[in-house]
């Protein structure tokens, strides 16, 4: 892949990150309003997961040339910035895991019949999807450090 | 509890299941195998992430697996269980970041 290419995607992967960090905050504003309107928690969290899934998929794009021409550089000039990219890949996981898993909960929880069951269901999903937003949040604020510094 | 959602309890199981496992590679990974200095390391032909993700989401798959039994035989505990894998998903991912990244 050209350094044209390599450059285009890693702005679009930015950007992605960056809206999907966004649409997990909307899903986490949704999920937590009083009372929960499934319909539109259904809709903004599966906007979130799928955003997110689209950001990771276009960070994945970005992994091999990174490993190649970005990785030792990296760590030879500013450890700490390595480190800082790793823990933003560890993060990115689990913000995409957390988002599909809080997606599924929401689904698997029927407001038709209210306990137990559906409440914790409901407290599953805006725990997950809270998790995966702090976890975007901060990995989409690591890469903009990272990539302040080292680039292709 | 219906078929379709011990199904959509399974999925979400996995990816929480899928986070702890993650985790736990890596951890294990960083006590008992040591990479080389990526400082010295010009290139690898094998990413580590990538295959740490497969790794965990096969786990989270057998733990989708565990979710939906969980869910058919004891519906008002799966709940609670979720519940529980999620937020030990989340601290888990959290204390791993942290400390072994």
């Amino acid at each position: 892949m050209s350094v044209e290419a390599l450059r285009a995607l890693e702005r679009a992967h930015g950007i992605a990150a960056w809206i999907a960090t966004a649409a997990l905050f909307a899903a986490v504003w949704v999920a937590f309003r009083r009372p929960l309107r499934r319909r539109l928690g259904v809709f903004s969290a599966g906007i979130a997961a799928l955003s997110i899934t689209l950001a990771g998929a276009l960070g994945l794009l970005l992994e091999e040339p990174y490993r190649a021409r970005i990785r030792q550089r990296l760590f030879v000039a500013t450890p700490g910035l390595g480190w800082l990219f790793e823990r933003k890949e560890h993060l990115a996981f689990g913000a995409i895991l957390l988002g599909w898993s809080a997606l599924f909960a929401l689904f698997a929880a029927r407001p038709s019949a209210p306990g137990a069951l559906s409440g914790e269901l409901f407290r599953t999903t805006k725990v997950g999807l809270a998790a995966a937003a702090l976890f975007a949040l901060v990995a989409s604020a690591a890469s903009a450090i990272v990539a302040r510094r080292a680039g292709f | 509890m219906l078929r379709r959602e011990r199904i959509f309890v399974a999925l979400s199981g996995a990816g929480a299941v899928a986070v702890i496992a993650y985790a736990l590679l890596r951890v294990v990974e960083r006590a008992f195998f040591a990479e080389p200095n990526p400082a010295a390391l010009i290139w690898s032909e094998r990413s580590s992430f990538v295959w740490r993700s497969l790794l965990a989401l096969y786990a989270g798959g057998m733990g989708g697996f565990g979710g939906y039994a969980l869910a058919s035989r004891a519906p008002k505990a799966c709940g609670r269980w979720l519940g529980i894998a999620v937020i030990g998903a989340a601290l888990s991912l959290l204390l791993q970041a942290v400390f072994a990244p």
